[in-house]
C-alpha cells in the first residue's frame, strides 16, 4: 500500500468503516511511513477531541420537563377523536379544527416507507398553499387562467362569505401542473390549488381528520398556523388553505361544471 | 408490513418502554441541529408525537433508536432546515485534504502540535463551529460524531446515498477543521503558517 491509498482510507479507518483487510494494510503502511502515521495520529486526535467536546453537556436539567411535555402529547393523542366519524354538522369541523390546533399536529415525514422524492413531490404543494396565504400580499391581481379548470367552476367560491377571486394562474409545482386560485374578503385570504387526480394525491400522513358530507369526503390538516382542507372532486384534487383556525373551508370546494351538450338544431 | 392494531393501553405501554428511553439522545442531537433549546424541545416533542401515531407500523425488535432518529431528521429537514445557503458552503473545495495537518505540522517544534490547539479551545468554540456548518453537513456530522451511527445507518436515517453521506461527512470535517484553526489563529492561540 502506498501513501495515497493509505490516506484515502483515513476517514474510513477513523469511523471504523474500513474492511478488516484494508485496516490491516493501512496498519502495516503506518509502521513504515512516518508522514502518514503523523497525519493519522493528528486526525484521530482531532476526531476524538471534537466528538468529546460536542458530547460534553452531561444530562440536561430540561430533560424532566421535556419528558412531562411529551407524556402530555401522548395523552392528547390517546384522547383524540378517531378519524372517520361522521360529524353532525359542519360546526363540528370548526371545533375539530380548533382541537387540531391545540394538539399541534404537524406535517412531517414520518411515514417510514416514504422516500425523499415522494416527500418532495407531495409536501411542496402544501407548503406552497401555506406560503400563498401566509406570506404573499397579492397586491397585483393576475388572471391568467380561466376559472373553469379541470371541468370545475372556480369563479364563485366563497361568494356568500364575501370572497372575490383575486388571482388565477398556472403553477408548476414539482413538475405537477396546478391551477392556483386565490380569493380574498375583507379579513382573510384563501388559496385553492387544483391538480389532476393522477398527478397528485393526498399524502396519507397529512390527514388529521376525515369527514363525509353530502357524499363528499373532506380531509383536514393543520401545519404551522396554516389550515388545509383536501378533497377530490371529478378528476381533480383540491387543496384549500387559510390561516384562520376556526374558518370553515368547505365553501371552497368547487362543483363540477354542467357540460352543455350540443343543443344546436339539425 | 401490516399495522399491528394495538389498543391504546398496549400501544402506550410499548411506546413508553421502547421509544421514550431514547429521549436524551434525541434531545442531544436536536440541540445541535436546531441550535437553540426551545426549537430543540419542539423538535423532540414533534418527533415523539409522530412516532406515537405511527407506532403500530414500527416493527418490534428492529432498531428503534434509528427509527426515531429518522422521524426526527425528516421533521428537521422539512420544517427547520434553513433555506438560505450558508456562507461557508461556497469555499469548501478550496480547503485541502489534511488541512489541519498542513497548517500545524509546519511549525515542527512540538511532537503533537494539535494538543496545543485543543488545550486552548473551549467547548463553546467547538459547538459554535459545528453550528456554523451548513445544515446538510451538520446533520451527517452530528449523526456520526455525536451518535456514532454508521454510514449505512445515516444513509437510511437521512434518505441519502452512501456516497453522499461519505462526501458530506468528509466536507463537513474539512470545514470544521478550517473553522477551529481560524478561530485559534484569530484568538492568538497559534500562529498561522507563513505563506
Amino acid at each position: 500500500m502506498n501513501c495515497q491509498d493509505a490516506l484515502e482510507l483515513l476517514y474510513d479507518i477513523i469511523d471504523k468503516e474500513a474492511s478488516e483487510i484494508d485496516a490491516k494494510e493501512v496498519q502495516e503502511h503506518l509502521v513504515s511511513c512516518r508522514d502518514c502515521f503523523k497525519i493519522y495520529q493528528l486526525e484521530t486526535n482531532v476526531q476524538e477531541f471534537i466528538a468529546e467536546r460536542i458530547r460534553g453537556d452531561g444530562p440536561s436539567p430540561q430533560l424532566d420537563s421535556l419528558k412531562d411535555k411529551i407524556i402530555l402529547r401522548l395523552d392528547n393523542i390517546d384522547n383524540e377523536v378517531s378519524p372517520g366519524q361522521p360529524p353532525r354538522s359542519f360546526g363540528l369541523i370548526a371545533k375539530m379544527l380548533v382541537a387540531a390546533a391545540c394538539l399541534v399536529i404537524l406535517i412531517g415525514a414520518a411515514s417510514i416507507a416514504t422516500d425523499y422524492y415522494r416527500e418532495y413531490v407531495y409536501y411542496t404543494p402544501l407548503a406552497s398553499a401555506h406560503h400563498a396565504v401566509h406570506d404573499r400580499t397579492w397586491d397585483q391581481p393576475t388572471f391568467e387562467l380561466s376559472p373553469s379548470y379541470l371541468g370545475l367552476d372556480f369563479s364563485n367560491l366563497g361568494l356568500e362569505q364575501g370572497f372575490v377571486l383575486i388571482n388565477s394562474s398556472k403553477e408548476q409545482i414539482c413538475g405537477v401542473e396546478m391551477g392556483h386560485f386565490v380569493f380574498r374578503n375583507s379579513e382573510l385570504t384563501v388559496s385553492v390549488f387544483a391538480a389532476l387526480s393522477g398527478e397528485y394525491s393526498i399524502p396519507e400522513d397529512c390527514i388529521d381528520t376525515q369527514l363525509s358530507l353530502d357524499g363528499k369526503t373532506f380531509f383536514n390538516h393543520q401545519s404551522n398556523d396554516c389550515w388545509l382542507l383536501f378533497h377530490e372532486v371529478g378528476n381533480a384534487v383540491i387543496i384549500a388553505a387559510s390561516t384562520k383556525a376556526d374558518f370553515d373551508l368547505s365553501p371552497f370546494a368547487p362543483v363540477e361544471k354542467v357540460v352543455l351538450t350540443d343543443l344546436s338544431l339539425p | 408490513m401490516a399495522d399491528r392494531k394495538l389498543n391504546n393501553a398496549a400501544r402506550r405501554k410499548e411506546f413508553e418502554a421502547e421509544a421514550l428511553p431514547h429521549m436524551d439522545a434525541l434531545y442531544r442531537t436536536a440541540l445541535r441541529l436546531a441550535k437553540n433549546q426551545s426549537d430543540a424541545e419542539d423538535l423532540v416533542q414533534e418527533a415523539f408525537a409522530k412516532a406515537y401515531r405511527f407506532w403500530d407500523k414500527f416493527e418490534l425488535g428492529s432498531n428503534c433508536r434509528a427509527w426515531l432518529f429518522k422521524i426526527m431528521t425528516n421533521i428537521f429537514i422539512n420544517e427547520y432546515r434553513s433555506k438560505a445557503r450558508s456562507p461557508l458552503q461556497a469555499n469548501i473545495d478550496d480547503i485541502d485534504d489534511n488541512y489541519l495537518y498542513g497548517q500545524l505540522a509546519s511549525g515542527g517544534q512540538t511532537e503533537n502540535p494539535e494538543q496545543t490547539l485543543f488545550s486552548k479551545l473551549f467547548d463553546d468554540d467547538v459547538k459554535k463551529a459545528i453550528e456554523n456548518l451548513p445544515d446538510d453537513f451538520r446533520l451527517v456530522a452530528v449523526l456520526s460524531f455525536l451518535e456514532g451511527f454508521s454510514y449505512q445507518e445515516i444513509a437510511e436515517i437521512a434518505d441519502l446515498q452512501l456516497g453522499t453521506v461519505k462526501s458530506r461527512l468528509h466536507r463537513g470535517r474539512k470545514l470544521l477543521q478550517r473553522q477551529l484553526f481560524d478561530y485559534a489563529v484569530k484568538n492568538g492561540y497559534i500562529k498561522e503558517k507563513a505563506k
